[in-house]
């Protein structure tokens, strides 16, 4: 087991571990670090995949909602290295949900996600005082919730792929704005962009200038 | 929110007077209504005055000057062929304020006028009694103050939320009230707030023709680009004559309690050429003096930048 804090760097991954590079033999499991994650969403029920109640005209019929979808994403950024803005070029995200039983209803979850990503990744942020616990910034003007004018839907690009994940009603998965979790993919473009790691959140200017060594 | 009367004014000075008699003045309503329905501050005035009823004081007239009356929607002076051609920094910094239905409702004087957005200020039942408040402390220098000010701070840190003035001090503009005519705009902000007298009500917004060979420039840095208050703006109005700057004005808004005179970076630009390299000079200058606070260091670079940018695109 090596120490969790090691730099990126130093690591590398291959058949389902992740390890030292500098020595090989000390490793941690893809199950393990997502175990570790710290912003996981929900969690990864023991049922996973293995309650089939009945079959139903030769489908299984399992707990939709427990039947997780899989989604991986790649986003690509601007940064503007004067004020710490950046621009969002391309969102795209691919989404494995089983069975697709409602068409445009999944795909709009999907496209709901990749709002979640942009709201997550640059604008939700609850800031209290330090002294009293106040909650400073919950007016809607103050939490700055973005609208549709400031959600770059142009360059969403989600995707869905039907796949084989058999044990939800009809072979489907739930199908709750999957990408949602896949926020922190906007920090790692910006980490790749100014060549540094951010590890808080939202990628507010002063974190992004404070990362980058202007303040 | 707390029961209060309402008035109609019909003149400037019935709303005088009855602004004397602790009434409000009430305009648009966007600013003060939300307070009172926030009841950010302990007490309230018993009387709403409106001064929307009083005739002709919503007027954009060019007569050489531009003068409009404080009445005046921000959406008429954004979309105003007038005012777009010749102060178009003005145009641009009205644009810039709020949502269109904001700016429908809202009036260029309520706009002056409004409070200051400090979240310590602006919390909930009065919960920070704080210095603007009549208290003793400003809760910001010791508390999280990523958006307050770094320039011209004394005993509040709250800054100057107004997107027009800080077009309007780069212009030159001044203003008229029922006992003041044509004093310089700036006279107008004071730390905590504006200078206006208990009976005193803002007429008209004058603001001189640009001279030849003016420039102007707003640039408005905002966390949310489809609206919100600014970060940090700048506002721009260069004179060039003989390929070099003859007169020069830079205001500094989101970053002072008033509109900011930024007289160093003036004085860096006045004389010589304005081109890529000067303009840089200059927005370094920009921010002499800063004062940072725990969390809002990050406001120097930003507000450069918009110096910086605003000059380039008055070049």
């Amino acid at each position: 087991m090596f120490d969790p804090q090691v730099n990126p760097e130093d690591l590398d991954a291959a058949d389902g571990k992740i390890f030292l590079i500098s020595n090989p033999s000390t490793f941690l499991t893809h199950a393990e670090v997502c175990a570790r994650a710290p912003r996981i969403i929900g969690h990864a029920t023991d049922n996973w995949g293995s309650t089939l109640t009945r079959e139903h005209f030769g489908y299984p019929i399992g707990h939709a909602a427990n039947q997780m979808p899989v989604c991986v994403s790649g986003v690509e950024v601007a940064v503007d290295p004067e004020t710490g803005e950046f621009e969002v070029l391309n969102l795209t995200y691919l989404t494995d949900i089983g069975r697709i039983v409602f068409h445009d209803g999944a795909y709009g979850q999907a496209e709901a996600g990749c709002d979640h990503v942009m709201a997550q990744a640059v604008y939700w942020d609850c800031i209290w005082d330090k002294s009293t616990g106040y909650y400073l910034n919950s007016y809607f003007w103050q939490s700055r919730m973005p609208t549709s004018l400031d959600l770059p839907i142009e360059v969403y690009n989600p995707q869905l792929r039907e796949g084989d994940s058999a044990c939800g009603p009809y072979g489907a998965t739930g199908m709750g704005e999957p990408a949602a979790g896949n926020h922190n993919t906007v920090s790692l473009a910006v980490s790749n962009a100014i060549g540094t790691y951010i590890t808080e959140g939202p990628l507010n200017p002063w974190t992004i200038l404070k990362a980058m060594g202007k303040i | 929110m707390r029961q209060f009367s309402h008035i109609n004014a019909t003149t400037v000075a019935e709303a005088a007077a009855a602004k004397a008699d602790g009434g409000a003045i009430l305009a648009g309503g966007t600013d003060l209504l939300t307070m009172e329905k926030d009841f950010v501050l302990s007490t309230s005035a018993d009387t709403m005055v409106n001064i929307k009823t009083i005739p002709d004081m919503d007027t954009i007239v060019d007569d050489g000057s531009l003068k409009i009356g404080t009445l005046a929607k921000l959406t008429d002076i954004a979309e105003s062929s007038t005012v777009k051609s010749k102060w178009a920094s003005l145009a641009e910094s009205a644009r810039r304020v709020g949502t269109p239905q904001l700016r429908n409702m809202g009036t260029l004087g309520g706009n002056l006028c409004q409070e200051c957005r400090c979240w310590y200020f602006r919390a909930h039942e009065n919960y920070f009694n704080c210095f603007r408040k009549g208290g003793t402390l400003c809760f910001a220098t010791i508390g999280n103050n990523r958006y307050n000010a770094i320039l011209g701070g004394q005993v509040c840190f709250a800054v100057c939320p107004s997107d027009t003035a800080i077009a309007l001090t780069a212009l030159g503009a001044t203003f008229s009230s029922n006992t003041r005519s044509n004093a310089p705009i700036a006279d107008l902000f004071v730390v905590l707030g504006t200078s206006l007298g208990d009976n005193e009500v803002l007429t008209e917004i004058q603001v001189p023709a640009p001279a030849s060979g003016t420039v102007q420039a707003f640039y408005k840095y905002a966390i949310r680009k489809s609206f919100d208050f600014a970060v940090a703006s700048a506002a721009v109005s260069v004179t060039v004559s003989g390929g070099n700057v003859s007169e020069c004005k830079i205001a500094l808004g989101g970053v002072a309690p008033t509109p900011y005179r930024a007289s160093a970076a003036e004085d860096e630009l006045t004389g010589g050429p304005l081109n890529a390299s000067t303009a840089a000079a200059a927005a370094a200058k920009a921010t002499n003096g800063a004062l940072k606070l725990t969390d809002n260091a990050w406001l120097v670079p930003i507000a450069q930048a918009m110096v910086k940018r605003a000059l380039l695109t008055a070049e």
